[in-house]
């Protein structure tokens, strides 16, 4: 954090005069140059004085021996001899770094955070860019109290999710809204209209719409966390708002170049712990002979064979003779013709899965270009980012223009513009969730012995292009195959832009008038080859998303004073907000000819899918803010939407928001200990819409059979009832500092209560739908958020400060809508196939947002499960509460040391609590790849728990005896349609970043002819606790359309990354 | 100045309000209302796909016309919920619903809804017992979003119930003379409707006749009613050769052909009545590939550990005609060999006046033929098929059985209700040795329907796999 420099800039010439004179002169801000009203001018060590205006002006009778005395909280006091100096132009340097923090809050107002009502807390350019997280959401992780975020499993360009005081929203939405220099952006996560079928293609994760944007190009980032905050900026910012301000021109002589540069090496950690010691097959079994069960259990996928002893065996990689003599490979199977194979050792091969992984490297490459003069700022800058991932043959490119200028066009007139070009792309993002398109798929069913290298030459002999060679034909995929020919690339442009014009009339009286434009055309290219489990004569697949949003709106400001002491400001302003999205999706599920990926190749009729949407919302607000002696706020602000989601009659809605803040210190002598007291309050309502076309119902188009169309009913009941939902949001908060502002504390209570909400509620199937829109009940959340900075250490050459926040809250079912007994909000399926589902309801007895259900064993009323005469446990069909997604509480605490040009700052993150269902668990224990499934190979398993040996009304249980092979067992118990044995607790503590910079002196700096130079070693994710030992708790999944909770579904190993960072200014 | 400000403000406002402004919300994507017809080809077609569809995935596993080896957990009795079907099933009703409530609709498109409504709903209460069928699809019009679950009973006897909506769509289509477009099964022909829903009648009749006396019904049927003459005639509906109307497991992943095998009971059976259709249903074992073909099954239901005594080169693989070929398999609404095998049955209980032995050779001369398998010479009159007096029952379930091969769950039902062929229990499977006769309910109706759903398992005896309907009590 930047301590604020001492600067004295008080233009005055040291004459002596004698006699009382009036002198006259302005007071104001030296960082921001803001006016600075109701400070005290007096003459030191007398009586007279007086404060200055609005404008910041004073005007007093002194004598040119006095000393003149500006004394104002916040500021640092100055003393000035009066001379004979007539005019004073006085810059007062602020106290601390608390009081000069501005944030730009509602329609991109920039206030001092000192007058703010309601709790914001802003991350600074520095956090972002010396240790560069790609995702600018990843930024926040740790750093903002009530902030959770969560990335995605695909690595560099995955996107990421953030959730500002835990979920409000049932809707499962619940993003906060993104704002650039005033201007809404799209964070939309628009995924392809994939289904999570078995043969359909998966998942991809195309990243995130504010991963777009270059962290070297923010100035800052604000995140205002409650409804009260957000109010002024519609519907969108119900669950929150995140300000980015982006970087302007400074001023240099001449144009100013700044460097940074960046280069970090990624490593995959949390690879699943597996066993080593039992290869594939079953009851001790194996031979290859074609992988599609022509051997001896070769078609077969779990690891229940023999003991890994080195015996011969005949294997995938095994020699063998092609039709004319020459050696080929046992998985060969077209050019051996039934030729046999020679055996090899069965033995094991700890690091197959870990070899597949590679080193991943992030180059991350920034320019800028900067000058300021009289008449304007202009920046420009330029970031490309360059990855190859962990992950083989995955990568992420972006390239980012950034232009900002700000110009004074007149005296009264200023024109501001932002533009950012953006193409980002990649070649292939990995293919997520449960299915043999996924890697993770492939290795968790892959024999412990099998030798992955030697499947790097992935066509089968002769066979280039038509057949894969693998270790398993009859349901997996060569994984190295998926990876380099099953491909799924991208390319986005995308244009974020705004202009602002103002007009300042008088001092008193500004009009604003600004438009801003994002709009992306992004397309997604599938290639799947020939012989693919899903697709075997290949297919291709395009699908295009275009999006635009622009956002217009005026505003007139206005403010005065009453009387001597109150100052007021007003503005009226009014926004239309217009925003298209155009999809299309278009697939050749057969190809003609191998490796020629597109339409013409089509051997069948294409299959196509398009949705286009459009919504507006017009509005009109106004703002009215009072502030009495510069220690008491009040602020009030309305508006008034008019959304074309809504039913005609119904689609009006209001919101209303009040804030006091009281700066105690201001008012009262405090304690000398307590430098700085500030009590604030919010209250707000506000509004929210929802998507479009959620009216009246439509017939969907299903495949044609033959010539003739399908039509059929939508499996979604819509409603044209709907009303708008409300959010009613209560903050109080305190905000202390104490020993010279040394320490300090930020407290905030908060409650959200959402009433209405537009929720697709699950409906019984026999209605005729699987779900219906309707507006819900009544949810309430609260939760408390605590920060604490401490400048422990303070000296000229050493310095400590470190950070800590803790945010708890959860949210509860005040109200169920009429008729239903129990929300269930949604679920999380494995191949939409609903033995395997999750699901997430809310009960009307406190039932809590996030609690997830499932089926699991019969158990007696002890909790013992109950085990058949077969010696398996018994399932039945009954959902119980398996536990609830979201944490109980989060932690972030960070340090920044610093001695002379070093800097040491790190980062730990810690969540506790919170549930999370495991496919990986599920999957590796049922195939026998799992460490833990060593027990009782060898003699077999009797599970604990009990057996019924009476009846079924009057049971009398006896403890389990009967033993069951191990394969069985695990088979039974880790059944996926059991989710209740696949749970593990996602809490975790997480090193999330260290980094060392080296900051070059002044004198040598000088001497290299540069401004500034600094060095750095960076590193991320570093260790992580936490009790499951296979994969990061952390990472969200991906099924069908959505990201979901509280499931892990085949996550791709995360990754820890080390690096090295120049930036230079000259 | 101030005067300026307000012009500006005006203009902007005027040029926000846009008279479009509600239309913006107008789904253009999709159409709100469309003709009927689409939707009736939108039901054929589906309910056709998922007949087949669950015929390899389940329904022959339960009546043992296949084995799996180890991803469908139904071969070892562990059932599941079906939900995805039991969703279907449901939607493809309100399309029903929707076409009979049609603007564009008439008597006829009416009448041939509720044909294949009462198609649906036999399958429902068939698979799950007890099912909400008098208060569904009524969310829109009623505001009933937690139906009720009816008894079986009530489904097929009742006003509204199954029966009756057959017999009076019979009627109505005798008397209309009104049309239907998008028949994509018998291209409009309303004479193949009433046979089919004759022919229906004659399955349910068959089906409840153990607990109320159909006796007089069926014989008038048979009597006075038009019924499906060949298997010309008859309700099925072949897939095609392009995609998407492509039978499913030609596009599938290898691993689900290969990991569904010949049943060891099927072996038993075909081998004994020396049956041709061995050789189209099943393919010969790979060690015999190159000699003299030999068709071998593996038990139902065995775990992994229990197949290791097994060589898969030795167990045969389903027929070609199921995989190398995207349209070589037809779904079945109701067959002509059902037909007769149901006419057969009635007889032979007295049920109905009639040949047993000509319904029964009718039964088995369609089945060769839609199976294109050539009846064997001497066939009809070999010691094990003929009908001698002494197991005839047994026999003809037997012979319905093999021609249900891939009839979706029709096999199933016939041997809940007259126990043939008898079975072989899956030596592992994990519902304590008993024979399945439902699925489970959908969780999803424990979520979001719960005190109808469990109201509904007290009165069936309990959400497991093993509460008997009331036809099969």
């Amino acid at each position: 954090m930047k301590q604020v420099v001492l600067l004295c800039a008080v233009t005055f010439a040291c004459f002596y005069a004698i006699g009382q004179q009036k002198i006259s002169g302005i007071v104001s801000s030296q960082e921001t140059g803001e006016k600075l009203p109701f400070v005290k001018v007096s003459i030191k060590n007398q009586n007279l004085g007086t404060d200055t205006d609005l404008t910041g002006a004073f005007e007093l009778n002194a004598k040119s021996s006095d000393t003149l005395s500006v004394v104002t909280s916040g500021y640092k006091p100055f003393y000035v001899l009066v001379g004979n100096q007539l005019t004073f132009n006085i810059k007062l340097i602020s106290e601390a770094q608390v009081f000069s923090e501005f944030v730009i809050t509602a329609l991109g107002l920039k206030r001092s955070k000192r007058d703010l009502g309601y709790a914001v807390q802003t991350v600074k350019s520095d956090a972002l860019t010396e240790v560069r997280n790609p995702n600018l959401i990843n930024s926040l992780a740790g750093r903002v109290a009530g902030v959770q975020t969560t990335a995605g499993s695909s690595g560099v360009g995955s996107s990421s999710r953030v959730i500002i005081r835990g979920e409000t929203s049932l809707s499962g939405n619940n993003q906060p809204l993104f704002v650039v220099d005033g201007v809404p952006v799209s964070n939309d996560f628009i995924a392809n209209n994939t289904e999570n079928l078995e043969n359909d293609f998966q998942e991809v994760d195309y990243g995130n719409g504010v991963g777009d944007i270059s962290p070297d190009d923010i100035e800052s980032i604000s995140v205002l966390k409650g409804p009260g905050a957000a109010a002024l900026y519609g519907s969108r910012a119900a669950n929150g708002v995140i300000v980015i301000q982006t970087k302007e021109g400074k001023k240099t002589d001449g144009v100013g170049i700044s460097i940074n540069s960046s280069v970090t090496f990624e490593k995959i950690a949390f690879l699943p712990q597996l066993q080593n010691r039992y290869g594939q097959g079953s009851g001790g079994n194996f031979a290859y002979e074609d992988g599609l069960g022509g051997g001896i259990n070769d078609g077969g996928l779990t690891s229940f064979g023999a003991e890994l002893n080195g015996q011969l065996v005949t294997q995938y990689d095994g020699e063998s003779l092609d039709t004319d003599g020459n050696i080929v490979r046992g998985g060969d199977v077209i050019a051996r013709n039934g030729n046999p194979i020679s055996a090899t050792p069965f033995s094991a091969n700890p690091n197959n899965i870990e070899s597949f992984f590679q080193t991943g490297v992030t180059s991350q490459q920034n320019v800028s270009l900067s000058t300021a003069n009289d008449l304007g700022s202009y920046r420009f800058s330029y970031s490309r980012l360059d990855n190859s991932g962990t992950i083989p043959n995955t990568d992420y490119t972006r390239n980012n223009i950034a232009m900002t200028a700000n110009m004074k066009l007149t005296d009264k007139l200023r024109l501001r513009t932002y533009a950012n070009f953006i193409n980002s792309g990649s070649t292939n993002r990995p293919a997520l969730g449960y299915g043999s398109e996924n890697v993770m798929y492939s290795f968790l069913w892959m024999g412990r012995q099998v030798n992955l290298e030697n499947a790097q030459d992935y066509w089968q002999a002769g066979q280039e292009g038509f057949q894969q060679f693998n270790y398993n034909t009859q349901w997996l995929d060569n994984p190295y195959f998926t990876q380099l020919e099953n491909t799924n690339g991208f390319n986005k442009n995308r244009l974020l832009g705004n202009a602002m014009l103002s007009y300042a009339f008088t001092d008193k009286l500004s009009l604003r008038f600004r438009s801003g434009i994002d709009s992306y055309t992004d397309i997604r290219t599938s290639k799947r080859a020939f012989s693919t489990q899903r697709y075997k004569n290949g297919a291709y697949r395009e699908d295009e998303v275009n999006f635009t949003e622009l956002n217009t709106d005026l505003l007139l400001s206005y403010e005065n004073r009453i009387g001597e002491h109150i100052n007021w400001n007003s503005a009226i302003g009014a926004n239309n907000f217009t925003q298209q999205t155009n999809y299309k999706s278009l697939t050749a599920g057969q190809l003609s000819v191998p490796n020629i990926y597109n339409f013409q190749n089509s051997k069948i009729p294409l299959v196509a899918s398009q949705f286009n949407a459009q919504k507006s919302i017009n509005s009109v607000y106004g703002i009215l803010g009072f502030n009495y002696k510069r220690f008491l706020y009040v602020d009030a602000n309305v508006r008034n939407d008019w959304s074309t989601t809504l039913p005609v009659d119904n689609n009006s809605f209001a919101y209303y928001s009040t804030s006091a803040a009281f700066i105690a210190s201001e008012l009262w002598e405090l304690p000398e200990w307590l430098t700085y007291a500030k009590l604030r309050a919010s209250s707000s309502s506000v509004g929210n819409d929802t998507d479009p076309f959620q009216l009246s119902n439509t017939f969907a188009f299903n495949q044609n059979y033959a010539s003739s169309p399908l039509l059929t009913n939508s499996s979604t009941l819509l409603n044209a009832d709907l009303r708008p939902e409300r959010i009613n949001a209560l903050e109080v908060g305190t905000e202390l500092y104490f020993l010279n502002d040394r320490l300090g504390l930020d407290l905030t209570l908060y409650q959200n209560t959402a009433k209405d909400q537009i929720i697709s509620l699950p409906v019984s199937g026999a209605t005729g739908y699987t779900s219906r829109v309707v507006n819900g009940g009544e949810i309430q959340s609260r939760g408390i958020e605590i920060m604490l900075s401490a400048d422990v250490v303070k000296k000229k050459d050493f310095s400590w400060n470190f950070f800590a926040n803790f945010s708890k809250g959860a949210a509860f079912v005040q109200a169920l809508p009429e008729g239903i007994d129990q929300y269930t909000t949604g679920f999380a399926r494995v191949y939409s196939s609903s033995a395997n589902t999750v699901f997430y309801i809310a009960d009307a007895d406190g039932g809590r947002i996030g609690d997830m259900y499932g089926t699991g064993f019969k158990k007696t009323e002890d909790g013992q499960i109950i085990y058949g005469a077969d010696g398996l446990p018994i399932r039945d069909n009954e959902l119980r509460k398996l536990g609830n997604y979201n944490p109980d509480f989060i932690v972030g605490f960070g340090n920044e040391l610093k001695y002379k040009g070093f800097a040491l700052n790190f980062l730990i993150d810690w969540r506790q609590g919170g549930t999370i269902v495991s496919r990986t668990k599920a999957i590796g224990s049922t195939s026998g790849v799992l460490e833990e499934t060593l027990e009782g190979r060898e003699d077999g398993i009797i599970g604990e728990g009990v057996v019924n040996v009476g009846t079924e009304d009057k049971p009398e249980y006896i403890p389990n005896t009967t033993p069951v092979s191990a394969a069985e067992y695990y088979n039974q118990f880790y059944n996926r349609a059991n989710e209740e044995s696949s749970l593990y607790d996602a809490s975790y503590i997480k090193l999330r970043q260290v980094g060392l910079t080296y900051t070059f002196p002044d004198k040598w700096v000088e001497k290299m002819k540069l401004n500034s130079f600094k060095v750095g070693v960076i590193a991320t994710n570093l260790f992580t606790i936490t009790e499951n030992p296979h994969f990061d708790p952390e990472l969200s999944a991906m099924q069908g359309t959505n990201q979901v909770f509280g499931v892990e579904d085949l996550s791709y190993p995360s990754s820890r990354s080390l690096g090295f960072n120049v930036q230079l200014t000259f | 100045m101030k005067n300026l400000t307000l012009y500006i403000l005006g203009f902007v406002l005027i040029a926000f309000s846009c008279e479009k402004f509600d239309a913006n919300n107008t789904n253009t994507n999709a159409p709100e209302k469309v003709n009927p017809q689409f939707l009736l080809s939108n039901v054929i077609a589906t309910a056709a796909d998922n007949q087949a569809f669950w015929g390899w995935h389940a329904g022959s596993f339960l009546a043992q016309h296949a084995s799996n080896l180890e991803f469908l957990p139904i071969d070892r009795y562990d059932l599941g919920n079906n939900e995805g079907l039991w969703n279907e099933t449901y939607r493809l009703l309100n399309d029903l619903q929707t076409i009979t409530e049609s603007e564009q609709g008439n008597e006829a498109y009416t009448a041939v809804a509720n044909i294949l409504k009462a198609h649906q709903a036999s399958l429902l209460t068939d698979l799950w017992t007890n099912v909400p069928y008098f208060e569904a699809l009524k969310g829109e019009s009623n505001g009933i979003f937690t139906p009720k679950f009816d008894s079986q009973e009530d489904i097929y006897t009742a006003e509204g119930g199954i029966l009756d909506l057959l017999e009076k769509a019979v009627a109505t289509l005798k008397a209309t003379t009104s049309f239907i477009n998008g028949d994509i099964l018998f291209n409009g022909d309303l004479q193949k409707w009433i046979a089919t829903a004759n022919s229906l009648r004659v399955r349910y009749l068959v089906r409840i006749s153990s607990k109320i006396d159909v006796s007089a019904a069926l014989q008038n049927i048979v009597d006075n009613e038009a019924l499906f003459t060949s298997n010309n005639d008859h309700a099925v509906l072949p897939y095609l050769s392009a995609s998407p109307n492509q039978w499913v497991i030609f596009t599938e992943r290898e691993g689900r052909y290969v990991d569904v095998r010949m049943s060891t009971n099927a072996e038993n059976i075909l081998s004994a009545l020396d049956d041709a259709r061995i050789q189209t249903f099943y393919k010969p074992t790979v060690n015999s590939a190159n000699s003299t073909p030999v068709y071998t099954g593996i038990p139902n239901g065995l775990s992994r550990d229990s197949q290791n005594g097994y060589n898969l080169n030795d167990v045969s693989l389903m027929g070609s005609f199921l995989r190398d070929q995207p349209d070589a398999v037809e779904a079945i609404f109701m067959s002509y060999t059902e037909l007769q095998f149901c006419l057969a049955e009635a007889c032979q209980k007295g049920i109905i006046s009639g040949s047993v032995q000509q319904y029964y050779e009718n039964g088995i001369n369609a089945s060769h033929d839609f199976f294109n398998t050539t009846l064997p010479a001497g066939y009809l009159s070999s010691a094990s098929v003929v009908l001698d007096g002494t197991s005839d029952l047994e026999r003809i379930m037997t012979q319905k059985w093999i021609s249900s091969f891939m009839n979706g769950y029709e096999a199933w039902f016939d041997i809940r209700r007259t126990g043939f062929p008898i079975l072989t229990l899956p030596a592992d499977n994990i519902n304590g040795d008993v024979y399945p006769v439902r699925y489970a309910y959908p969780t999803t109706e424990q979520a979001v329907n719960g005190t109808n759903y469990t109201q509904a398992v007290s009165q069936i005896g309990g959400d497991d796999y093993n509460s008997k309907g009331w036809w099969e009590q």
